[in-house]
């Protein structure tokens, strides 16, 4: 077990759930009672002594979640989360640190096991690691600060010379009345990070955040706000995890990337948030003139998930390329997939989407590609495959296409089935179990998501495969 | 949740009719259809459809079918033998329709469904229900002509059991707005759903179709096309679905929709989806939707024809299909082509229709 311990998420050997799920203990943490009231939302904005401006949004978000419903006719049932369970704010009290070694050493611990430290030495051009509701640790190279950037964390960055700016981005692109959990998160949010890259700087390694809620019956909250400014070019980097529990835990972040004319985002997330996890999360890119974005996504955590990365091409020539892949496992119900809105002359669009379901899991891969009357020449194309891997389980696909450009083209295909049984015969004959077999078609499926990622994490998302796939035969 | 709200004019609007099986984000109107249709006569005419046919699902969901079923002036019982004849059962709509087939074991039926001109501000439609039984062979041909003053509404569930074959042909070739609602159980093992709908969506038209099928028998197969042509200030909505159910091992499903868009203003929904509770099945999506392509347009225009031409080309090869396969319906298929295409192209569509029929009878 020790060894275990040592072990970091990039080694092959690495196929234990006990990686990701270790609890540590609350002692000394403030912790909000359960609930969502205007003295919740007031008291969390008091803590961190925020403009006006910001309370009047958070105020305004709560009434609108209270007036709005979720949909009764599609998405997996929220049923088994009551929010009057869920506490909205837990804090450790650490303060923020620059050093991994001014954090308190349980939490350096979580974050170590983790191996984002490691990573943060090996190959990361800055680092922020949020721990329940506040960051405890943000970083970045002095490289990037000397060409510009700027990497830290948002309620840092709102008590200094950027607040005009966050004041002019924050739920611009994702309002509060997006939806109910848009609301919530509007009323409730606490952490994440700020980035800014001016006019042609091109960031040479990745920055990261990464999530985890150690809390039991919490919610995590954070807001992503990253601005990419002409000619710039970034790849940001998001992981999340957590324990597992018995009772519902809650995250609903926010995202909201604003890619300048020309510049290039990637952006991307191996989502492995515990069993008992609610992931009700909003990420949308705005891309101008010639930008380019991109979103590299592996779903493979979380009781329930409604996650749909969605981008607004509004400068002509625009583009975006979404790359995903979804493992749907025993007690699972994930759905996802992207939103796609092409308003601009010749944009495009390339979606390449996979699932997987296993055990009674449930994936369904849900999109939505709009084009608008002005998006001339516009092309769009949407791809999906789905596996079967038990006949327990269940993968819906459900894409939807509104075209209302006439010289629009728009191209959409879909795949379902299972592994062959002559593939897996195949692979026998030369010397491969049965559960061999079918994880090496497993990872091949997975392949094109996986070459999209820095080695790292391809093989932390091999790892995680490795891991569903555990008890895959029989 | 409420599906019909009463107006002051006599009318009704049917709300959520047609609903998608697969549902999505409501903003997008993908998922259904609202429907403004004449008040319901006070005692409904039609009686109820046979029992063994009450059960079956229909397309058009419940808003459109009840609808449909009470405001039907009569219902047409039809139950095809099993004597080694095809028999055709044509069904002329004028006004709106109910009609229950039953093939029974081993029969061959042909349906034919044909909604010619409906006067200016009518709603015609049919309720449509066909049980094929084992080992029977249902063609279900159609045309929606009802010209651009009148809206037509259908909602059509059939039932396959073991071994039955079903072949549909939807020629929606125009009316103000076409609601066609389709369900198909394929209950039984190895029965079988081949369905083409061919649409021209004219000038400021609404087309709204729902298609659903439901493979719950092992080695069910289906396979689904759609194509038409939008014109001018078109709106239309595809919802199809393939369903592979538990249970139903060694089913095969495929879909592919094609859509020409030949004008501004245009709005073209498309919901394809496969729902799969099945391990041991393939379900295949594939769809298309765009303008004639420059490359095409080369093509055919090297070859002598102009750009207009070359899109009428694929305007009018619905017409021919649609003659093809359904003589019955000549004279309002070809009413449709004088309206979308002028009188010199119908004419000329009616002569090749006479070659083909003389050709097939060995008279050429």
């Amino acid at each position: 077990m020790a060894e275990q311990e040592k072990a970091t998420r990039a080694q092959v050997a690495d196929v234990d759930r006990s990686l990701y799920d270790f609890v540590k203990p609350e002692v000394g943490y403030e912790r909000f009672a359960d609930g969502l009231n205007e003295e919740v939302v007031r008291a969390i904005s008091a803590k961190k002594d925020e403009p006006d401006w910001m309370l009047d949004l958070r105020l305004r978000s709560l009434d609108i979640y209270h007036k709005m419903d979720m949909a009764p006719n599609w998405g997996p049932s929220i049923d088994g989360l009551d929010m009057d369970n869920i506490s909205t704010y837990v804090s450790s009290g650490a303060e923020q640190a620059a050093s991994w070694d001014e954090v308190p050493e349980d939490i350096k611990d979580t974050f170590e096991r983790l191996g984002i430290p490691q990573a943060e030495r090996s190959y990361l051009a800055g680092v922020g690691a949020q721990y329940d509701s506040e960051l405890v640790y943000h970083n970045m190279q002095e490289s990037a600060a000397q060409m510009g950037v700027v990497y830290s964390g948002i309620e840092e960055a709102l008590h200094g010379e950027y607040e005009g700016l966050i004041h002019d981005h924050f739920m611009h692109l994702v309002p509060p009345t997006d939806h109910k959990f848009a609301a919530l998160h509007g009323a409730v949010w606490s952490g994440g990070s700020f980035v800014y890259v001016p006019k042609g700087v091109k960031v040479e390694f990745p920055l990261q955040s990464y999530f985890r809620l150690n809390a039991k019956g919490a919610g995590q909250f954070e807001h992503t706000l990253i601005i990419v400014e002409d000619g710039a070019d970034l790849h940001f980097i998001e992981g999340c995890s957590a324990p597992k529990y018995n009772v519902a835990n809650l995250h609903a972040g926010c995202v909201e990337l604003f890619v300048g004319k020309g510049a290039h985002l990637r952006y991307s997330t191996i989502e492995n948030w515990s069993k008992n996890m609610y992931n009700l999360n909003t990420k949308r890119a705005r891309v101008e003139e010639d930008g380019r974005m991109e979103w590299v996504s592996g779903s493979f955590g979380s009781h329930v998930s409604y996650l749909y990365p969605s981008t607004l091409l509004v400068g002509a020539r625009s583009s975006c390329e979404y790359t995903g892949i979804t493992f749907a496992g025993a007690g699972q119900d994930l759905d996802t997939g992207c939103k796609m809105v092409l308003t601009a002359p010749d944009t495009r669009i390339s979606v390449s989407a996979k699932s997987l379901s296993k055990g009674g899991g449930k994936s369904t891969f849900r999109s939505e590609v709009i084009v608008g009357e002005k998006a001339e020449r516009a092309k769009a194309t949407v791809s999906c495959a789905s596996l079967m891997l038990d006949d327990q389980s269940r993968s819906d696909t459900i894409p939807a296409m509104d075209v209302r450009c006439p010289s629009a083209s728009v191209g959409h295909e879909a795949t379902i089935g299972r592994i062959s049984d002559d593939t897996i015969a195949y692979l026998m004959s030369r010397g491969m179990t049965e559960a061999e077999a079918r994880t090496v078609v497993v990872n091949g499926f997975a392949n094109p998501v996986s070459k999209e990622l820095p080695m790292e994490y391809a093989v932390e998302m091999n790892n995680l495969i490795k891991l569903e796939m555990e008890g895959a035969i029989g | 949740m409420a599906t019909t709200d009463a107006t002051t004019a006599g009318s009704v609007v049917l709300k959520h009719a047609n609903p998608s099986f697969a549902q999505t984000w409501n903003r997008l109107s993908i998922n259904d259809v609202t429907l403004e249709v004449p008040a319901l006569p006070a005692t409904p005419a039609s009686g109820a459809p046979a029992p063994e046919l009450a059960g079956i699902e229909m397309g058009g969901g419940e808003a459109l079918t009840g609808w449909l079923d009470a405001a039907a002036a009569s219902r047409e019982q039809v139950r095809v033998p099993a004597d080694g004849e095809t028999h055709d059962v044509v069904i002329a709509i004028d006004g709106v329709h109910a009609a229950d087939v039953v093939a029974e074991p081993g029969a061959r039926a042909r349906v034919v469904v044909v909604a010619g001109p409906q006067p200016a501000g009518s709603t015609a439609g049919s309720a449509l229900r066909i049980l094929a039984e084992k080992g029977s062979h249902v063609e279900l041909l159609e045309v929606v002509a009802a010209g651009d003053e009148a809206a037509f509404a259908e909602s059509c569930g059939i039932r396959a059991a073991e071994d039955a074959t079903v072949e549909v042909r939807h020629y929606l070739l125009g009316a103000a707005t076409s609601v066609v609602g389709f369900a198909c159980d394929l209950a039984g093992a190895r029965s079988s759903l081949s369905l083409s709908t061919r649409f021209l969506t004219g000038t400021g038209e609404k087309t709204d179709m729902n298609y659903l099928a439901r493979m719950r028998g092992c080695d069910t197969r289906c396979r689904l096309t759609f194509s038409g042509v939008l014109e001018e200030g078109a709106s239309k909505r595809l919802a199809d679905t393939i369903d592979l159910v538990h249970g139903g091992k060694g089913a095969k499903g495929a879909e592919d929709e094609t859509v020409l868009v030949n004008g501004a203003r245009i709005r073209n929904l498309s919901l394809p989806s496969v729902l799969c509770d099945e391990d041991d099945v393939e379900g295949t999506h594939g769809a298309t939707i765009g303008s004639v392509s420059g490359e095409q347009l080369a093509y055919l225009t090297c070859r002598g024809l102009t750009d207009e031409e070359a899109r009428e080309l694929f305007v009018r090869s619905a017409f021919d299909d649609c003659l093809l396969h359904v003589p019955e319906a000549r004279e309002q298929v070809l009413g449709a082509a004088r309206a979308a295409l002028g009188d010199e192209a119908a004419a000329e569509l009616s002569d090749e229709a006479a070659d083909e029929t003389a050709w097939t009878r060995g008279e050429a």
